[in-house]
């Protein structure tokens, strides 16, 4: 050992930095449990900042960075609003033949044109210019890639034609083609404001506004209206803006940050369990120590301060630590997400800091680490001198009840007593087993409530629609034979609506009714959708309803009702369905020979496509020329493939998050356990000691502890169930049930994965402790003390 | 006036058929730089004497005065940082502060008064111990007698008036045994500290000034001891 000369001690506590450097391995268990605490709090907080700066970026790229609008500023009060300090950005914006009908053509195409100033482009809505540059001068032009097709490109010049005359322009640049305009198959012309009034015929001034970050919008909001005289209403707000921009009280920003806030509050009481675990072995493995400085003369106000400052000690080595790994953690899980589900997930930041993870992380750190200190601080300076002066300091815990009676399987009794004697530790590890599966369960409704309401990853989703033009029963019924015949198409299934038909039902209800078609695929996806009733593809003149809470009549199975002057059973209640709900409509589902006899039609108003993986691009442009011959073009296509991915992706990603933190809340238990275990069997390793001087085997006293650690977990996972599942069924009937009618059932997957994982967590405590325990020699394990 | 008074001490441990007379009236009184041994067979007392006189432990009756101060009317607080200043700890298994060299170990009472250590008396200390060469080391780099040295100077740095030794010589060979003793003793004369201590030798025991027997709880002076 070295012998360097050591610092003088300037204070007492300068023993703490000095403890810790000679007892690193012990303290390392403690570090790691406040990095955890730290790391999932910054992940979460991240992961929130994340997504909220994900749907600033999106709303911006789609709607523009401005918060009002207005078309009742004129330019000169536009710039009066633009020299105000709480204003970061006016952009001046005009628009013509926006429904591209108003005689606004470009060699024969019908054009939109818009008129703007350099603010508008730079920073209301940002031209992503694509070649070239914005329009500077009143003849110059940037188009949109669409009108690449008339063969124009940089530096030529075109004549657009309008209400006013024709005007020769000069291409200056090109941007993307708006989704509006791809629809329309029309391109679009910006040009100068002046160009703008140049060439058009009617004028409506748009000003967008976007106020500083920090202001009181609202407050711009009432003095611009005053300053101008402007009409309620006259300032339309960028309600999506706004809302990212915390200006605007809105439900769902509540409800993300609301959610942020209860797992942090639900990470602290895992944190605090948890490392509370910690300090309290690391407290009970040095009575010894505490009791000499007791018997030096440190009063238990010293000994308390001891121990708070070796805690924030540990936390100026472990936040940082936590932080970064938070931070790192959320940069993969962002990445992650991006990869999974590129087309949700596109305006995701990408290695970016979140100063509010960083500060929740921090604060959690410490405040747990206080927390948890306050009880370990306060045992530790309950320790009396005399455990020092006496020798069986850290021995053996005091008994206050002894084992009622003894059995066969001692050594299991000796276990379990040991377990539920500890009433402290019993508290804090059966504790933190129920916080985890209450947790558990809660998470477990979360994704329930998810997978019910994300229709990519329904069995019913299409990967191809070919759909009647006119949303009529137009498409002919050979068409689906001829589509299921193309190589790589999985499946063909069609519907046929008929809408708003009147219905009465029997005690005299009337009802508009929407009719829709299943065959036998359809039917029996609906199986898994049904809460009463039966689903019966064969019943003619029976209908399946969905759960509608809010609809205009509540049916139920058995019901009967007229329609179409047939007269039609109610055969069974839905959860949901595909289709949309239209409010103030009933929707009723039938099979294809009913909907015949009742509307006479037997062609489909909407085939949907499912394929297989190696579907090809030729086997898409099959599918289509089949459409095309079958309705003479008189079709709409949807090709869904990509956003079906993307939602699949999307549904795994959020698992991933949801399972990710469960997993970590597991660990945190797992943890907790392992302490415990530890800290009990040193306390009794003399008492070990002296059970295997009179012959306790080494399997039996593994059998001990492992019966110890059983109890923990026993306690716990019934702890935890006993809360959990009411806290389960409770959060069931208020999200799921109202809206889907599925009645709560116990969870038993979830609780048989419960019980493994406890099972497990108990038999991973009992390895290390039973490793050492293998290891040691009989007098050693007495002499340790 | 003694430095040490003790008036009919009692201490029982329990109550009912189960209660343990560990102390039964025991009453003397110490000068101020004797050098008092108790003696007694294995449960007699001895500790359960040395604990309360330290006020380790609260008796069930009698008095303890220390230096004019009645030891159990302070309240625990006050009575810590009395026996902090005031009553220095020789320990048998030494107790060192693993972590701290010998100079820390030695200065630690005084730090945790927030007191600042006199260079020259620690290294007078230092000297009279045999230690001024092993300063920088851990209890650990030391043996057994060299850290009975460190205790005492521990004991010895707040200027006590009283030094309680339980069995400060029980796990030290004959040799080392004999250093303690010396550094005990000096320390009593020299410094004009009080030391009372517990110890099985009775070879020890005869250097001492006064010899005390504990016997089942109950205290004997025999007075001074046989050359």
């Amino acid at each position: 050992m070295k012998t360097a000369k050591t610092p003088a001690l300037r204070s007492w506590l300068a023993l703490v930095p000095l403890s810790a450097r000679a007892h690193r391995r012990q303290n390392r268990m403690t570090l790691f449990c406040i990095v955890l605490a730290v790391s999932l709090v910054a992940t979460i907080f991240a992961m929130a900042d994340m997504e909220l700066r994900t749907q600033r970026r999106t709303a911006i790229r789609t709607d523009g960075n401005w918060h009002v609008a207005t078309t009742d500023l004129t330019a000169d009060q536009a710039a009066v609003v633009a020299a105000r300090p709480d204003v970061a950005a006016v952009g001046l914006y005009d628009v013509a033949n926006y429904h591209l009908d108003g005689g606004y053509t470009l060699a024969g195409q019908e054009v939109a044109v818009c008129g703007s100033d350099t603010a508008f482009y730079t920073e209301i809505f940002p031209l992503a210019i694509l070649e070239g540059r914005a329009p500077a001068a009143p003849d110059e032009a940037v188009l949109t890639e669409s009108a690449r097709r008339q063969g124009l490109g940089l530096g030529d010049s075109f004549v657009l034609q309008s209400p006013t005359g024709a005007h020769t322009l000069t291409v200056v640049g090109f941007i993307e083609t708006t989704t509006m305009l791809s629809r329309n198959d029309a391109a679009g012309v910006v040009l100068t404001l002046d160009g703008f009034g140049a060439v058009s015929d009617r004028h409506e001034l748009n000003v967008y506004i976007r106020f500083t970050p920090l202001s009181d919008k609202q407050r711009a909001i009432r003095d611009i209206q005053a300053a101008f005289a402007l009409p309620d209403g006259a300032l339309k707000e960028n309600a999506r803006l706004m809302t990212l921009d915390l200006s605007t009280s809105n439900r769902w920003l509540a409800s993300l940050y609301g959610t942020a806030l209860v797992l942090f509050v639900l990470v602290l009481a895992a944190g605090v369990l948890m490392i509370a675990g910690t300090l309290n072995s690391s407290v009970a493995a040095r009575t010894a120590f505490f009791g000499l400085l007791r018997c030096l003369g440190a009063t238990p106000r010293q000994v308390r301060r001891y121990v708070r400052r070796e805690s924030l000690q540990w936390c100026a080595a472990a936040v940082p630590a936590g932080l970064a790994v938070g931070t790192l953690v959320s940069w993969g899980l962002c990445a992650l997400l991006r990869a999974l589900a590129p087309g949700y997930f596109y305006d995701m930041p990408m290695f970016a800091l979140s100063p509010i993870a960083l500060v929740f992380g921090a604060l959690v750190g410490v405040v747990t680490v206080l927390l948890a200190a306050r009880t370990p601080a306060r045992r530790a300076g309950a320790v009396s001198p005399l455990t020092a002066v006496r020798g069986n300091a850290g021995g053996t815990p005091p008994v206050r009840r002894g084992l009622r009676r003894t059995g066969r399987r001692l050594a299991w009794q000796l276990g379990v007593h040991h377990a539920l004697a500890g009433r402290r530790n019993l508290v804090l590890v059966a504790g933190s087993f129920a916080l985890s599966i209450v947790l558990f369960l809660a998470f477990d409704t979360a994704l329930d409530f998810f997978h019910h309401g994300w229709k990519p990853v329904q069995p019913y989703a299409p990967d191809l629609s070919v759909v009647s033009a006119d949303n009529t029963c137009s498409l002919d019924p050979a068409l689906q034979q001829e589509l299921a015949g193309v190589e790589g198409v999985r499946r063909v299934f069609g519907r046929q609506f008929a809408y708003s038909l009147p219905a009465r039902t029997a005690d005299g209800q009337d009802l508009t009714v929407n009719l829709v078609t299943y065959e036998e695929n359809q039917f029996r996806w609906a199986g898994r959708e049904l809460l009463e009733g039966a689903v019966d593809p064969a019943a003619d003149f029976t209908v399946l309803t969905v759960y509608d809470p809010a609809g205009p009549a509540a049916l139920a199975v058995g019901d009967r009702l007229e329609l179409l002057g047939r007269s039609l059973t109610v055969g069974g209640l839905l959860s949901s369905s595909p289709l949309d709900r239209e409010e103030g409509v009933v929707l009723l589902i039938c099979n294809e020979a009913t909907f015949a006899a009742l509307t006479g039609e037997t062609g489909y108003t909407i085939l949907d496509i499912q394929v297989e993986g190696g579907f090809t691009d030729a086997a898409l442009e099959q599918v289509r020329t089949l459409a095309g011959q079958a309705t003479g073009g008189d079709y709409v296509f949807s090709d869904r493939r990509a956003s079906n991915l993307e939602g699949r992706g999307a549904y795994l990603a959020i698992g991933v998050f949801f399972y990710g933190f469960e997993v970590v809340i597991a660990l945190i238990t797992v943890l907790s356990i392992l302490n415990c275990i530890q800290m009990s069997v040193s306390a009794r390793l003399p008492q070990y000691g002296a059970m295997r001087a009179v012959g306790l085997t080494v399997r039996q006293l593994l059998q001990m502890v492992l019966a110890e650690s059983a109890c923990y977990a026993a306690v716990g996972c019934a702890a935890g169930l006993a809360l959990g599942l009411p806290l389960h069924r409770a959060l069931y009937l208020s999200m799921i049930t109202p809206r889907w009618g599925t009645d709560w059932t116990v969870p038993w997957g979830a609780i048989g994965v419960i019980v493994a994982l406890v099972a497990g967590s108990a038999l991973l405590a009992a390895r290390a402790p039973a490793r050492r325990l293998r290891g040691l020699s009989v007098t050693a394990t007495i002499a340790s003390e | 006036m003694p430095i040490l008074q003790v008036t009919d001490l009692s201490k029982t441990y329990g109550t009912g058929d189960a209660a343990v007379h560990a102390l039964r009236g025991a009453s003397f009184s110490l000068e101020k730089g004797e050098f008092a041994a108790v003696v007694g067979e294995s449960g007699s007392g001895k500790s359960t004497l040395l604990n309360c006189i330290g006020g380790l432990e609260t008796p069930t009756a009698g008095q303890v005065i220390i230096d004019g101060q009645p030891l159990f009317e302070l309240d625990e607080e006050r009575r810590t940082l009395f026996r902090r200043r005031r009553i220095g700890f020789v320990f048998q298994s030494f107790h060192l502060i693993a972590e701290l060299n010998v100079e820390q170990n030695i200065l630690f009472p005084l730090l945790l008064d927030g007191r600042r250590p006199d260079g020259d008396e620690l290294e007078e200390l230092l000297a009279t111990l045999g230690l001024a060469e092993r300063r920088h080391h851990l209890p650990g780099q030391l043996s057994g007698g060299q850290q009975q040295r460190v205790a005492i100077g521990r004991a010895l740095m707040t200027r006590p008036a009283l030094i309680l030794a339980d069995e400060p010589t029980g796990n030290l060979d004959r040799r080392n045994s004999r250093e303690v003793m010396e550094l005990l003793t000096r320390a009593s004369r020299l410094y004009g500290q009080t030391v009372l201590m517990i110890t099985h030798n009775s070879e020890l025991a005869a250097g001492a000034d006064r010899v005390l027997r504990v016997s089942d709880g109950v205290l004997t002076d025999l007075g001074g001891a046989e050359g």
